[in-house]
């Protein structure tokens, strides 16, 4: 058992949160723009375990920390400020919540102890070639045969495919007249028979992501979540799981704090042209602190929020990119004048998080889909 | 100073919604406009025997001493129906400045509104003086500065109306060597900067409650319109291009709301008030211009709503502060922190 933190102080909860950090934390890792994987996000991972500090938003009886939504938010603001790396850690952020909310007792004891502790983890495989925005459209079949399915198709984009030990993914169990129904969501160990994965080299030189196939891959029938059929609604419900620290600004301010840092020894801050960029991000930066801020009070008070968690999320990606332009066109200018003062390493670390900053407006519904999904409800249109 | 509970607020906004639906529309913006009329002089008692004009007057003065949020709130329902009457200019900003004075208790009732220098830097001696508002006894606050430091003063002077393009109306007023050697001083010292600032800041604040409603409202007004009008045989909702810059316009709405939020939250944080009227100003303008622009041809006519929306956004975009101007005043002050850190 984890302990219960609920009834500390906020004052006493943060300062034991960062003093853990402070004392366990490699110091080389303090980067929010990392990313840790393989054997580095496991021993990440084992520690959070072994110290009582794992699985925040899981409830306790499953093993988790059951963090009241005040201390929720506290616990993303304290480890942001921090600034820990990012992981993945899916199992965490995902399949626990998922089997919490619609696992069988099997499931549950299969999975969630092992993840806790480090020792499993997973990777996402729903996105396929023909599948992406229209993720319905999903075309990987799982044909049933007796206990079990025989699945046959391909994913793609899966990140962090090869070191995982365990994959969650989409696949249509049946023929339905909205492509929605007759998809199902199964669990299945990574180095099943009739899994193989072919890395993908991203922007940044990194094989993250990778294209999965499944030959005749045989899963048992225990292994869908929920019902047969009914996994376009299992997988919907998780979108709702801590959704409110996606619209956290972190990155945003992260770069903040590069371009500032840059624009000083460069002169920026008196030229008109950067002064008024970053006077500008300044204030989008202050702004978009706000609207976080209001949601995380209004999620703690169970307000209704309407559209400003999806706002937000849109408005963090965006000025998160926004920030790494800027700081590409100051290090241009570092660039173009040797012995300024920025360091070739800043230089370069520029370009990395332009790079990186990228698909923040692809992933988990593109900046376009979005837009269209909030239009729904700001344009009522009756069919 | 009392605090507003969200009891309060609500009745407040209520209470202001009933008026204006009863008393304000865009034919009377239209008729002020048309005859040349800078001050309506019995709206403003309307505003007066409503409560409005002593929001922010000590209760010495007949107010109800509710600050700044209270204005917010009712300068938000004020921007929602397009009223063009000086509230800010005229109330809010010399209510700050004046306090339990004689005056103040004139201006709480209606009976009279308050006219503001423009600008923060003293006058220095006899000149010509733009003020934010026409009224008719001609009550003028000014920051001067006769060689004894910073002095606010009142003063009573004919002003001469000033009707903008944008339908805003300002003044104009002669002040002469004698007016200001007759006036009254209300404070004097840096006592008197910093009230003026503090006054300003203020109205920054109130304006950019405004702007926020007229937005929200802009924007409703254009989402209306979408989902009404068929090109192609189709709603013109329909079309993504369209959809899309309709959420663009609600984003940053709802940043402009959360901006104005957070400076409200933290009265003495300067830099949340620069960013939200900042905010504010740059989302009027931007919403009300998209609005035209999706309303097509209708949009460019005097007789459809959206036009009044886009007129006052520019007048009050402009008010207390541009974008540019609070955008640069956050980055100085950020420079600053910096720095200081
Ligand atoms: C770094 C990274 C990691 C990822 N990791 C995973 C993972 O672990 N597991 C996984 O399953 N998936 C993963 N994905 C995939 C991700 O979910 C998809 O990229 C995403 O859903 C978009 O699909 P797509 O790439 O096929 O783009 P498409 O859907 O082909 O979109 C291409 C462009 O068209 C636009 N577009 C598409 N439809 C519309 C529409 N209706 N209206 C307007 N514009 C539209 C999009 O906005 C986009 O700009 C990852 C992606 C990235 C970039």
């Amino acid at each position: 058992m984890q302990p219960d933190r609920n009834a500390m102080s906020d004052a006493d909860f943060a300062a034991e949160l960062r003093a853990w950090l402070e004392a366990v934390y490699p110091p080389h890792w303090r980067d929010p723009v990392l990313r840790l994987r393989g054997r580095d996000a496991e021993w990440w991972y084992a520690r959070q375990w072994q110290d009582g500090w794992r699985a925040p938003a899981w409830p306790r009886e499953h093993g988790g920390l059951g963090l009241s939504v005040e201390k929720l938010i506290l616990y993303h603001r304290v480890t942001e400020d921090f600034g820990i790396a990012r992981t993945l850690d899916h199992g965490v952020k995902q399949v626990g919540p998922i089997l919490v909310q619609y696992g069988t007792e099997a499931q549950r004891a299969a999975c969630l102890r092992p993840i806790l502790e480090g020792t499993q983890t997973w990777c996402q495989g729903y996105s396929e070639p023909g599948a992406g925005s229209d993720l319905a459209a999903l075309r990987t079949r799982a044909e049933r045969e007796g206990d079990s399915f025989r699945v046959n198709g391909q994913k793609i984009w899966t990140t962090q495919a090869e070191e995982s030990t365990h994959l969650y993914f989409l696949a249509r169990t049946s023929a339905a007249p909205k492509k929605q129904m007759g998809i199902s969501l199964f669990l299945v160990r990574r180095d099943a028979p009739g899994i193989t994965v072919r890395p993908i080299r991203n922007l940044l030189g990194e094989r993250e992501f990778y294209e999965v196939f499944f030959d005749d891959l045989l899963v048992p029938a225990d292994a869908v979540v929920g019902a047969v059929d009914q996994g376009w609604t299992v997988a919907k419900a998780l979108l709702g799981h801590e959704r409110f620290a996606q619209g956290s600004p972190a990155l945003a301010r992260h770069t903040y704090r590069l371009l500032c840092a840059m624009a000083g020894p460069l002169g920026a801050f008196d030229d008109p042209a950067f002064a008024d960029r970053i006077a500008r991000l300044g204030c989008d930066l202050s702004d978009a602190d706000a609207l976080y801020a209001e949601n995380c009070a209004g999620v703690a008070s169970g307000a209704d929020l309407g559209d400003s968690l999806p706002i937000a999320k849109l408005v963090a990606a965006e000025l998160f990119q926004a920030m790494t332009e800027c700081l590409q066109d100051l290090a241009a200018e570092a660039r173009a004048r040797p012995g300024c003062g920025v360091s070739a390493a800043r230089i370069d670390e520029a370009a990395r998080v332009y790079l990186m900053s990228r698909p923040y407006t692809i992933f988990g519904g593109t900046a376009e889909v979005q837009r269209n999904i909030m239009a729904r409800s700001l344009l009522p249109l009756r069919d | 100073m009392a605090a507003l509970s969200s009891d309060d607020r609500q009745m407040l906004v209520d209470s202001a919604e009933t008026l204006l639906a009863r008393a304000h529309n865009g034919a009377r913006l239209r008729r002020l406009r048309d005859q040349g009329i800078a001050f309506d002089a019995g709206f403003w008692r309307l505003m007066g025997d409503a409560g409005w004009l002593g929001l922010r007057l000590p209760e010495a003065a007949g107010g109800s001493d509710l600050g700044a949020a209270a204005a917010v709130a009712l300068a938000e329902v004020m921007g929602r129906h397009a009223v063009p009457d000086p509230y800010v200019a005229a109330c809010h900003l010399p209510a700050v400045l004046l306090g339990d004075s004689d005056v103040g208790a004139a201006l709480a009732t209606g009976e009279i509104g308050v006219a503001v220098m423009e600008g923060e830097v003293p006058l220095r001696g006899p000149a010509e003086v733009a003020v934010g508002a026409t009224v008719p006894g001609g009550e003028i606050l000014l920051l001067a500065d006769r060689g004894n430091g910073a002095e606010i003063l009142l003063l009573r002077l004919a002003i001469a109306p000033e009707l903008r393009a944008d339908g805003g109306a300002g003044g104009r007023v002669s002040v002469t060597a004698r007016d200001l050697a007759a006036a009254d001083v209300l404070l004097a010292g840096s006592a008197a900067l910093g009230l003026w600032q503090k006054a300003r800041d203020e109205a920054a604040l109130v304006t950019a409650g405004y702007l926020t409603g007229l937005a929200r409202q802009a924007l409703a007004l254009s989402v209306e319109h979408l989902l009404q009008r068929e090109q192609f045989g189709q709603k013109l909702a329909q079309f993504q291009v369209l959809q899309h810059r309709v959420v663009d316009l609600r984003i940053g709405v709802r940043l402009a709301e959360a901006a104005l939020g957070a400076a409200l939250a933290a009265p003495e944080d300067r830099m949340r008030l620069h960013a939200a009227k900042a905010r504010a100003s740059a989302v009027a303008s931007a919403t009300t211009r998209q609005a035209v622009q999706l309303h097509g041809a209708l949009g460019f006519t005097d007789e459809a709503a959206i036009g009044l929306y886009l007129k006052l956004a520019m007048h009050h975009a402009q008010a207390f502060g541009s974008e540019a101007a609070h955008r640069t005043a956050h980055a100085r002050l950020s420079r600053e922190a910096r720095n200081a850190a």
